[in-house]
């Protein structure tokens, strides 16, 4: 769609994109040669259809991952900008930081198979929080060494 | 509206960064059943494990935009995403499954997936939005080089059309049951659902099929009764297979537990690993070195 202005008939350029009231997006254009504006409001509904579709109107900017959802979830768990932690096999980390392992406690740990160890570091932490523990002792381990055959 | 904005570029980047997402994926398989209920999502994370415990590298997308329950079957809920070189680093489940859901997204488990937008109008938005995030899901998560994506999709068709239209390289559906004409009904119109879209359908498995006695190991149906082999004359699919009820296995489920490594040797893990390879069969898998 393209605009023309009446007095000069010529084709307006757009200006710029900004928020308006209720959702709506205001749209500006301009004719290069005797500067008359015009402004397009958008119908608020519409404006967000374009917007869950993941469309950009006005100014470009650079892409970030999970763009959208990042920007329209409400109740967002926490801004994703800091580098994961310990998200490379040797298990997740808890949002409270999880129970205080102690040193025999980790060194047993170690011995199971690499695949098995970040899922029983999770289950043991689970079981920990569960009962009200801040660490993990040996005898935690060894009790789920038990019971998952480590 | 074009206002300066390059919506059809935009569009076609969209495409590209997806296309780049899953570049290293090998094969893109989706689970659904039409109906919920069924335990779609316990033999999406199954499935996982089975085939990670094979040697391959497996990927998790929860698809259940509204109902994400991915992160507690594979112990992953308290995992924090975060944000490297420009890619979302998935959470990482045991035998280095990697998982996204929206269930990781949100401020707790209990929280409803709400989006901020005008009210009064979100039926006219919601989907938009769903689509987004799935799209999102798949061009900004660091999936790397993955042997398989399994996409656990919402009951009903509508992400599967979705689906195919982000990722039209998709390798093909398994279909999940229970021994019940009624959702065996509904699996029939997903079955038509995806031929329509030309998506293959590479196995139909039937879940809770029985119950086996713990004490006597007799099977003790749980349904009014299957017609899987009609369904399966009428729908030929490459494989079928039936997957008893364990309690188990749903404990497992609600902590987080992998079954299939705590239950070596149940006709349920039996059932599973037998899932994979017929589904590595179907897509032509080689087994892994070592494995």
């Amino acid at each position: 769609m393209k605009h023309e202005c009446g007095s000069c008939e010529a084709v307006m350029t757009f200006q710029g994109v900004e928020g308006a009231p209720g959702g709506s997006l205001r749209i500006a254009f301009g004719c290069p040669h005797c500067g008359h504006r015009i402004f397009l409001i958008t119908n608020s509904q519409e404006a967000q259809l374009v917007r869950s579709m993941g469309i950009t109107l006005g100014e470009m900017k650079e892409h970030q991952p999970l763009e959208l959802v990042r920007s329209t979830l409400k109740r967002i768990k926490e801004d994703l900008s800091a580098p994961s932690s310990t998200l490379d096999g040797t298990g997740g980390k808890a949002e409270d930081g999880g129970p205080v392992w102690d040193d025999d406690a980790e060194d047993r740990l170690e011995k199971a198979p690499g695949p098995v160890r970040a899922m029983a570091r999770m289950a043991i932490e689970r079981y920990a929080r569960e009962k009200g523990h801040k660490r993990v002792t040996l005898q935690m381990v060894l009790k789920a060494r038990e019971k998952m055959g480590l | 509206m074009e206002a300066g904005s390059g919506v059809v570029r935009q569009v076609l980047e969209q495409r590209d960064r997806v296309r780049a997402g899953l570049g290293r994926v090998k094969h893109k398989v989706a689970i659904m059943s039409g109906k919920g209920g069924v335990g779609k999502s316990a033999v999406t994370a199954n499935l996982a494990l089975a085939l990670a415990q094979r040697g391959f590298s497996v990927g998790v997308l929860d698809a259940d935009i509204d109902g994400p329950s991915i992160p507690r079957m594979l112990g992953v809920g308290g995992q924090r995403l975060g944000i490297e070189a420009g890619k979302v680093t998935p959470a990482t489940a045991m035998l280095n499954i990697k998982v996204i859901s929206m269930g990781l997204l949100l401020s707790s488990e209990n929280t409803a997936v709400a989006w901020q937008g005008p009210e009064g109008s979100a039926f006219a938005w919601r989907g938009a939005m769903e689509m987004s995030t799935i799209r999102e899901f798949l061009a900004d998560v660091d999936w790397g080089a993955l042997d398989l994506l399994l996409i656990d999709l919402p009951p009903g068709t509508q992400q599967l059309h979705n689906l195919v239209e982000l990722a039209p390289e998709l390798a093909g559906v398994i279909m999940v049951t229970i021994p019940s004409q009624v959702a065996e009904a509904t699996v029939r119109r997903s079955m038509d659902f995806a031929g329509q879209l030309g998506v293959p359908v590479i196995g139909l498995v039937t879940n809770m099929d029985g119950l086996l006695c713990p004490r006597c190991a007799e099977s003790v149906e749980l349904f009014p009764g299957s017609d899987a082999p009609g369904l399966a004359s009428d729908w030929p699919a490459p494989f079928t297979a039936r997957v008893p009820f364990d309690p188990s296995l749903a404990r497992c489920s609600d902590q987080g537990d992998p079954y299939l490594l705590l239950f070596g040797d149940s006709p349920v893990t039996r059932a599973f690993q037998s899932i994979a390879e017929a589904t590595r069969g179907v897509l032509g898998l080689p087994l892994p070195q070592g494995s």
